[in-house]
């Protein structure tokens, strides 16, 4: 290199080193592989170590069963934290006999409440974590929370994950942010009430400890989609709603001088902000940030809406 | 009276969209031909909208007529306190142009004592590679002889160039020109040259694909303009040494587009930034903040609001007031900060991050120009307690 002779200098960071194929999938903490054939797939071709959160779609029972055997057959479940988002209605005591690994189950509520009614329904409650996700979006607020409750599951409060649909619901009037600022009050209120068995005032917030704050994003969180033609998206909605990718992975021997830089700059830029850098100028409650969401509504996927700002603030624990 | 305008503390006034170069990396890529009319932004000059602007095109030379008619009424006419008719005064005198039209409009420069911002990118072969006219032509022989003419006839001018993949194995050659002709055309002379290394005489484009090869030719190139300086035989111990220290510690400007200082184009629409306003990497209508006189149709809010917490956050975070975001830190070419450029290679405004090519070649020629001061027994004097990226 001509830089290496003049004053003894020596370079340290490459062009090349920008984008290297092994274990790329590997610079996110947050997996979410659309389903069990292209997590199999990203593994094979060492695109990706288990390891720190992975999240699975399981559509089907074939799915569910190709699942099992790869749980069974790896140590996957020792290092990292396996979710499987099961939307289909299942035979519930298949899960069994899995039930000794490290794994969690995250259902919508129709779905729960599909297999709540089956004989299975004590087992399923078993398995090391059921996760309802739930998505309020434009003015579904209004039913969304009380469904919640008149679906009885008040035992499973804490095992609640709740999305918003920021860009649905930045188009709501004062007077109806006034009314979800209700909802959700009245939501937490529920929850404490619910986990405590005693009511408390608002002041006494801290002490609710109801809801696990997972969404796409989060403090700690750098998440991303995985789909079958190895398509990288910020998550599952940004793949439904944008025709254009983050990047696109590609096999070895291409490098970071292969690529061109609008190709390579989506995907680095994400990998490259440092964790702290990724929300500017918010210390709260990070949990229920959407980075394509903030896309949408900003340009920019560190920069948290005025309306995402809001509702965080409200969830603030 | 006019009623209901957007109120711009400084702008960016692109009065004319009409240019007599075809430069290939120009971001102004539509080029839809508009001239402002005068009669059109009187009334909003009238209504103090504006305390500062700065004349852009397009090339301004190309609608003489509106300068003309601003100058004069700027000049003359303008009312208001003594201390912001001063301001706007001091602020209209820079004009940013090719070049290539100075000597036609030689008595309205004189008149005005305006100072040509021309834009040359060094030496003939550099110049003529890129900025070239509508029939293909170079016109690095036409710029010359304009700055030729402003020596002569006593008007104040600098230069301003850009250096993309193609003339970056030229930068010494550039750069060294530029330190010979403030010496020769500068009545300052030999001290205005080492001042001006201090400022960016050549920003490098990162819209490019950049190469590890590139990185070593441009740490190759600022050796080899510090070795010319330090050798420089009509230079004495203490000018070399600021000529480096200069060189090599050179900031960009500071910007404070979308917050303090908003673009206007010909058709008086305003954007948070002029790389917005005519330019295909962007949807106009999406970057478009409404017209300049129909305040109360302010519309996209998004885009403003998104540079509006950009630059407040640069500004808590590194204390500029009114120039919050771009050119943050920006030693040597670095230009990285600019929430538009950012925009387009890489579809974020936020400033963090740029081209990740350049970003690259950015940290380690960082490296080397910290590596290069301690070799040359240079405190890096101008920098001090800021923080280096």
């Amino acid at each position: 290199m001509l830089g290496q002779d003049i004053i003894g200098f020596k370079r340290q960071q490459f062009v090349k080193d920008l984008y290297n194929p092994k274990f790329f999938l590997n610079n996110f903490n947050y997996v979410h592989f659309h389903d069990v054939t292209t997590l199999v797939k990203c593994m094979k071709d060492d695109y990706y170590i288990p390891r720190d959160i992975i999240r699975v779609n399981v559509r089907s029972e074939e799915e569910f069963q190709a699942m099992k055997r790869l749980i069974l057959e790896s140590s996957m479940t020792d290092i990292a934290k396996l979710f499987l988002y099961l939307n289909y209605g299942s035979d519930l005591d298949v899960y069994g006999e899995m039930s000794h690994k490290r794994f969690s189950i995250v259902t919508t509520p129709t779905v729960y409440k599909w297999n709540m009614e089956k004989e299975g329904y004590r087992k399923f409650r078993r398995m090391n974590g059921t996760f309802i996700e739930v998505c309020v979006y434009e003015r579904n607020f209004r039913t969304i929370f009380d469904q919640i409750k008149e679906w009885h599951f008040q035992h499973l409060a804490r095992l609640f994950i709740i999305r918003f649909d920021y860009i649905s619901l930045s188009t709501l009037t004062q007077e109806e942010l006034h009314e979800l600022h209700f909802h959700i009050n009245h939501f937490l209120h529920w929850v404490a009430v619910t986990r405590e068995g005693t009511t408390q005032s608002q002041s006494d917030k801290n002490k609710i400890q109801g809801i696990e704050w997972h969404s796409t994003g989060g403090r700690f969180m750098k998440p991303i989609y995985v789909t079958p033609d190895l398509h990288l998206w910020f998550n599952e909605a940004h793949s439904r709603e944008s025709d254009e990718s983050l990047f696109v992975l590609k096999p070895s021997p291409t490098n970071g001088e292969d690529i061109p830089f609008k190709e390579l700059n989506l995907i680095r830029q994400y990998i490259d902000l440092p964790i702290e850098g990724l929300i500017s100028g918010y210390k709260g409650n990070l949990y229920l940030i959407d980075y394509y969401q903030n896309s949408v509504l900003m340009h920019t996927f560190n920069e948290v809406p005025l309306i995402t700002e809001l509702i965080l603030k409200w969830f603030q624990i | 009276m006019v009623s209901n305008i957007i109120r711009i503390p400084s702008s960016d006034l692109m009065f004319t969209s009409l240019c007599n170069l075809r430069c290939k990396y120009c971001f102004e890529a539509k080029k839809t031909p508009i001239n402002l009319k005068f009669e059109d932004y009187l009334p909003y000059l009238k209504a103090g909208g504006t305390i500062k602007f700065f004349l852009f095109g397009g090339e301004p030379f190309m609608n003489p007529q509106f300068m003309e008619d601003f100058f004069h009424y700027v000049y003359n006419e303008l009312e208001g306190p003594p201390n912001v008719v001063k301001r706007i005064k001091m602020s209209v005198r820079n004009v940013i142009t090719n070049g290539t039209l100075i000597h036609k409009h030689i008595d309205l420069i004189k008149k005005y004592n305006l100072h040509m911002q021309i834009s040359m990118d060094g030496i003939k072969e550099a110049h003529d590679a890129n900025r070239i006219d509508v029939r293909g032509e170079g016109t690095w022989d036409r710029v010359m002889e304009n700055i030729k003419l402003c020596y002569k006839e006593g008007i104040s001018w600098s230069v301003h160039g850009v250096v993309n993949r193609q003339t970056l194995p030229l930068l010494s050659k550039n750069m060294i020109f530029f330190f010979e002709l403030y010496c020769k055309y500068d009545p300052r002379g030999v001290n205005e040259a080492i001042r001006k290394l201090g400022q960016n005489l050549s920003q490098i484009i990162f819209e490019e694909d950049w190469t590890d090869a590139d990185v070593d030719i441009l740490i190759q190139q600022i050796y080899e303009v510090c070795q010319y300086l330090m050798l420089h035989p009509k230079l004495d111990r203490t000018q070399k040494r600021r000529a480096i220290h200069n060189f090599l510690t050179r900031r960009g400007g500071k910007c404070g587009a979308g917050t303090a200082l908003m673009a206007v184009d010909s058709n008086m629409n305003v954007f948070p930034c002029h790389r917005q306003a005519d330019n295909s990497a962007f949807d106009v209508e999406e970057m478009k903040l409404g017209n300049l006189y129909k305040g109360d149709e302010l519309k996209n809010f998004k885009v403003y609001n998104t540079f509006h917490r950009i630059g407040v956050s640069h500004r808590f975070v590194y204390g500029y007031k009114y120039f919050n975001h771009a050119y943050r830190n920006s030693s040597f070419y670095w230009t990285n900060w600019c929430p538009s450029t950012n925009a387009f290679t890489s579809g974020n405004f936020n400033p963090y991050y740029a081209n990740a090519k350049y970003t690259v070649m950015h940290n380690e020629v960082d490296r080397f120009i910290t590596m290069l001061l301690k070799y040359y027994g240079i405190r890096d004097e101008k920098n001090r307690g800021k923080s280096r990226q």
